[in-house]
């Protein structure tokens, strides 16, 4: 059952536990990547074909794995990064204005 | 596809309407130019939506209409109460706004049922299909339609927004909601009485009890405003009952007391309006003596009290007699109105002795009658109250029988009418006295004798649920939680949960 | 011409890189100047394909020349013509409400042009992973226009809304990988040919991959127990920022699930109990928020949660699913969009000019701004649906759609909603026109406010009226729609 939709699965369940239970807010910002990555496997996952190649045609008779979703999943990483990147900048300012990550504390100021 | 109201009245009844507003909101137009100081353009802004409001409703064709322009009059009517800005206007205001945005919401309803039973919205076609339907059908649309109207009328037990708005009110505004915003949801009741043929007898007893109600309550105020708006309330129970008998007498008594009520009432107000330009007050205790200082406004009230006693010959009595010809049969409803009428007697005694007559307190030395531009719809509403009175089957028979459209003869000269003034003058004698010994009817503002009448008044029931609702609104602000951790759970949870519905395990 | 819809999206984005250029030009205005030609093209574009589209055509556009099921391919039908047209609309309103206050913001206009074209490519797109992209286009831009003045509350609010959102996308995401792995597919149309087929064989996964854009979706339009970023954002943004919020980016989440619940789902579950669940969640969001804004006391935030509520309406009239209830469910987009709006500019105004955030600070201020406080009277009456005005039309439509399914309950909970809609709006109106003066902020200096601002919320309310008058005119682009939607 160790499989890559199953891992994938499993990944996006972490990322949910994490973004349920942490406090800080830089361990949120962590889950949502996990989730974001989690998913991102599960996709990938779906294209892959056991012993396949990848799709470049040098010789059609092969076994090649779906291409799409490595393509789609590329754009996904990319846009993953951008908010993640944003996430940490709001993540920084907020730090700055109230020196606490922790939302609990966030919710009283 | 919204607007199809021309600008023609459809038939009598509308005409008789559009007549009643059109001889009334000159009068109150002339009154308020000199009554009103402040924020000019705001007043006759509103009070012209207000006007086109009722005069739309009256000509509307069909019943979508009916209902833009009831809420038009609504909202024009709202910024004139709240026109004063003082305190109390604003929870009269929000009162008001709320009960007949409510009343306009059921009635858009029973229209929407309607549309959906015939298919269209025109009045006159709808009257076609009614024809052909089953009863038991329109029953329910026509009981919400008149639960709807019974809010605009101000019929117990929505009444409580009435006397509230009245007496925050300037006066002409007061004039205008008392003669003429509340007849249109008496308008709309006969208007669908006629279009659908259903009549519920519930009417009846509401307006036996809005009589009574009204007039019990009206004889402990001290407001003099607020006195005059809970005649109001009893005056429709007039209207509400001769209009639930249903008979070509009981609505043509109806009618005739929409056209007398509108009439003295706003003259009342417009006296009470005078009396409070004159001194700027509004309680009964801090009044008296003004008799001499405003002989003119003394005069005039005087008549719009004998006609709102009924006393014949003024026009009182004329659409009472019909109304009380037209409930013969019943002891109950007969004793409704000599309870009713006696009562009227009593309080108008009382505020008119109070106002008018004793010692004239210190501070109002220097009052003197209003200018002339406030006498002169005084002056003209009296001597429509002398004209009617004295030639009742003119009336009868020009204005009335055609907007029923049925021929209505009446006797107005006979024994019996002659006997029951009487009556109703000996007993109103008698409430006065009794209302004076037991402290009932005692002037002083505070806490009244008997505290029956108190809790009588339904206000306790709907700003009691009101409060009820806003407190359980603030603990609900309170469980909703802020927390960003809590906020995720939250979308989790309906994920699983919308998951669930979505599997049905029941299933 | 023939890359008109392409043109539609890509315009916008290429202005708002030129935004940034203006520094360069020696003009007055040049970053307003770009942004506004950045929403007129477009704008131009989309009415020069409008006349096919109402009579219930469609253009279609593949990229690179791809046909569908390989390239992406953008479609303009009568769904997204509505919506890119109200976008457009708004998007030039709350340009001309900044010409006020943001002068010489590049950085904000290239934001909001960003922002805007983000919308109009999800509106316009046939692919459902294209739309994905520019849903997170959108949601990028818009955490920095939240966060644009650096306000501490509103860089907070910021995060939140940042940390909500993308897990509703990361929730689509999984949504979409799931529909791949059973159509092979991206292309919405290809997806939902297979669908039907699938649903039969096995409904469990349509109901996973249903429930998870349901989220998503319900994030992203404020459904009730997915609402709680709403008020926060909306209140802490800046004014113009907190109308596209309003009017435009909760409509995406509404537009979402129009397209792809109706495309996907209109034949098997919507007529079940996906139905009932869109139908009954928008009644408990209709009265809870309305129940929310009855006791609050900052106005954006009462202006937030009325959205939410009239959001539920809107919910009512899709769940319902029959052509009058989705007639008064756009319609309701359409009118909630605008009032919205331009309620927000009239908020911005008063609270730039007294310092208050609290209504219980705003008594009488209808002597000093009586034209701000007149447009919020008349904007307040709309979105109650008080006729003449448009929210009365919509709502109409509602309740007849609801009468005519003879759903009785939610006949009561509509009366309840509208009537507490009633309330709290009159609460600020009567506020407004308190007898006593109202005192600015201590050592608070009032902002100038230019004609741009007040001019603003005149159009809307004049608009109002006209569209309440003569409803006929925006029927005529809603019809199209819903031929989009019940074919």
């Amino acid at each position: 059952m160790i499989n890559g939709i199953n891992i994938g699965i499993v990944v996006v369940l972490v990322g949910i536990y994490g973004l349920l239970t942490k406090r800080n807010i830089i361990k949120m910002i962590m889950s949502l990547c996990i989730m974001n990555s989690g998913v991102i496997l599960f996709f990938i996952s779906i294209g892959y074909v056991f012993g396949g190649q990848a799709a470049i045609f040098e010789d059609s008779s092969s076994l090649m794995v779906d291409p799409l979703p490595q393509a789609v999943m590329l754009t996904a990483i990319v846009i993953g990064l951008g908010v993640t990147a944003l996430a940490l900048a709001l993540a920084i300012k907020i730090y700055d204005e109230y020196k606490t990550l922790d939302t609990n504390k966030l919710l009283e100021k | 596809m919204i607007f199809q109201t021309s600008f023609l009245p459809i038939d009598n009844l509308s005409r008789f309407m559009l007549f009643l507003i059109a001889f009334l909101f000159p009068l109150i137009f002339i009154y308020s130019l000199s009554y009103v100081k402040r924020n000019l353009f705001r007043y006759y802004f509103v009070l012209f939506i207000a006007f086109g409001g009722m005069v739309g409703t009256v000509l509307a064709r069909d019943l979508l209409s009916f209902y833009i322009f009831l809420e038009i009059m609504t909202v024009g009517i709202y910024f004139l109460i709240i026109d004063n800005a003082k305190k109390e206007s604003f929870p009269a205001g929000f009162k008001y706004i709320l009960m007949m945005f409510g009343g306009g919401i059921l009635i858009l309803l029973s229209f929407l049922l309607l549309y959906n039973l015939t298919g269209t919205f025109e009045i006159a076609e709808i009257a076609r299909v009614a024809g052909t339907l089953n009863k038991s059908a329109l029953a329910p649309i026509f009981t919400l339609f008149a639960i709807g109207c019974l809010f605009e009328i101000g019929a117990v037990p929505f009444h409580i927004w009435l006397p509230d708005a009245h007496p925050v009110a300037p006066s002409p505004v007061s004039a205008l909601l008392s003669g003429v915003a509340i007849k249109i949801g008496a308008y709309g009741i006969i208007r669908m009485i006629f279009t659908l043929g259903v009549l519920s007898p519930v009417l009846i007893f509401i307006g036996a009890v809005s009589m009574v109600f009204g007039v019990v309550l009206a004889l402990k105020q001290t407001n003099v405003k607020r006195l005059l708006a809970y005649h109001s309330i009893s005056q429709m129970g007039y209207v509400l009952l001769g209009i639930g008998v249903g008979t070509g007498l009981g609505i043509g008594g109806g009618l005739f007391h929409i056209l007398n009520h509108a009439v003295f009432k706003a003259l009342l107000f417009l006296c009470m309006g005078a009396v409070i330009y004159a001194t700027g007050e509004r309680e009964l205790n801090k009044l008296g003596g003004l008799g001499k200082r405003m002989p003119v406004t003394l005069v005039t009230f005087g008549i719009a009290a004998l006609a709102i006693s009924g006393i014949p010959p003024l026009n009182g009595f004329a659409s009472k007699a019909m109304i009380a010809q037209s409930v013969s049969g019943n002891v109950f409803l007969k004793l409704a109105i000599i309870i009713t009428a006696s009562g009227t007697v009593a309080s108008f005694v009382k505020l008119f002795r109070f106002t008018f007559l004793g010692k004239l307190p210190d501070k109002l030395k220097n009052s003197k009658d209003v200018p002339v531009l406030m006498l002169f719809p005084l002056l003209f509403l009296a001597g429509i109250c002398l004209v009617a009175g004295i030639f009742p089957d003119k009336v009868l028979g020009n204005l009335i029988s055609p907007a029923v459209g049925s021929v209505l003869a009446f006797n107005f000269i006979n024994v019996k009418i002659l006997i029951d003034t009487v009556v109703i003058i000996i007993f109103g004698a008698v409430v006065y006295m009794l209302g004076l010994k037991t402290g009932y009817m005692k002037i002083e503002k505070g806490k009244s004798a008997s505290s029956l009448p108190g809790r009588l008044s339904l206000d306790l029931i709907f700003c009691g649920a009101a409060d009820m609702f806003t407190r359980g609104c603030v603990e609900l602000r309170k469980l909703h939680a802020r927390n960003l951790n809590v906020n995720l759970i939250w979308i989790f949870a309906a994920l699983v949960i919308v998951l669930l519905i979505m599997y049905n395990p029941i299933k | 011409m023939g890359h008109a819809p392409i043109l539609i999206v890509v315009i916008p984005l290429l202005a708002a890189f030129l935004t940034h250029l203006t520094k360069y030009v020696k003009l007055k205005r040049g970053a307003e100047i770009v942004a506004a030609i950045g929403m007129v093209v477009p704008l131009a574009l989309l009415l020069s394909l409008g006349r096919g589209v109402i009579a219930g055509g469609s253009v279609q556009y593949n990229l690179g020349g791809w046909p569908p099921p390989v390239g992406i391919s953008l479609t303009i039908d009568g769904l997204s013509f509505f919506f890119a047209l109200m976008v457009l609309g708004i998007g030039l309103l709350i340009v001309l409400y900044s010409l006020g206050i943001y002068i010489f913001a590049r950085r904000y206009y290239s934001l909001l042009l960003i922002a805007l074209s983000g919308i109009l490519g999800l509106v316009l797109t046939r692919d459902i992973f294209n739309m994905y992209v520019f849903f997170e286009v959108l949601a990028v831009a818009s955490y920095v226009l939240v966060a644009y003045k650096h306000k501490p509350r509103a860089v907070k609010a910021s995060f939140k809304y940042l940390i909500m959102t993308e897990a509703a996308w990361v929730l689509f995401l999984l949504a979409i990988a799931i529909l791949y792995g059973l159509t092979g597919s991206l292309n919405m149309d290809s997806i939902a040919l297979q669908i039907d087929k699938i649903y039969q064989a096995n409904p469990q996964v349509i109901y996973l991959v249903f429930s998870l854009m349901m989220v998503s979706f319900g994030i992203k339009c404020g459904m009730f127990p997915l609402h709680t970023w709403i008020p926060e954002v909306h209140s802490q943004a800046p004014t113009p920022v907190s109308s596209l919020l309003s009017g435009l980016i909760l409509k995406v989440g509404l537009y979402a699930m129009l397209r792809i619940f109706f495309l996907f789902f209109g034949t098997t579950l919507l007529l079940q109990s996906a139905g009932q669940l869109v139908l009954y969640l928008g009644v408990i969001t209709l009265v809870l928020g309305a129940c929310l804004a009855l006791v609050q006391d900052e106005l954006k935030k009462l202006l937030a949660y009325s959205s939410i509520s009239q959001i539920g309406f809107v919910l009512v009239g899709i769940g319902l699913g029959t052509e009058l209830g989705l007639k008064g469910g756009l319609f309701h987009i359409f009118n909630h969009a605008l009032i919205k709006a331009a309620l927000f500019f009239c908020a911005g105004i008063i609270i730039s000019q007294i310092g208050f955030w609290r209504i219980s600070r705003m008594k009488g201020i209808w002597r000093q701004m009586p034209g701000v406080t007149f447009s919020f009277c008349i904007l307040s009456l709309a979105i109650i649906g008080v006729p003449p005005f448009n929210g009365f039309v919509s709502k109409l439509f509602i309740l007849q759609a609801t009468l005519a399914q003879k759903n009785y309950l939610v006949i009561v909970f509509l009366f309840m909603g509208i009537l507490l809609t009633a309330a709290y709006y009159f609460r600020v109106i009567q506020t407004f026109f308190s007898p006593e003066e109202f005192q600015h902020k201590p050592d608070f200096v009032p902002q100038p406010v230019g004609p741009f601002e007040h001019l603003s919320t005149y159009v809307v309310a004049v608009l109002c009226l006209l569209v309440g008058l003569f409803p006929d005119v925006v029927i005529k682009f809603i019809q199209p729609a819903i031929k989009v939607l019940l074919p």
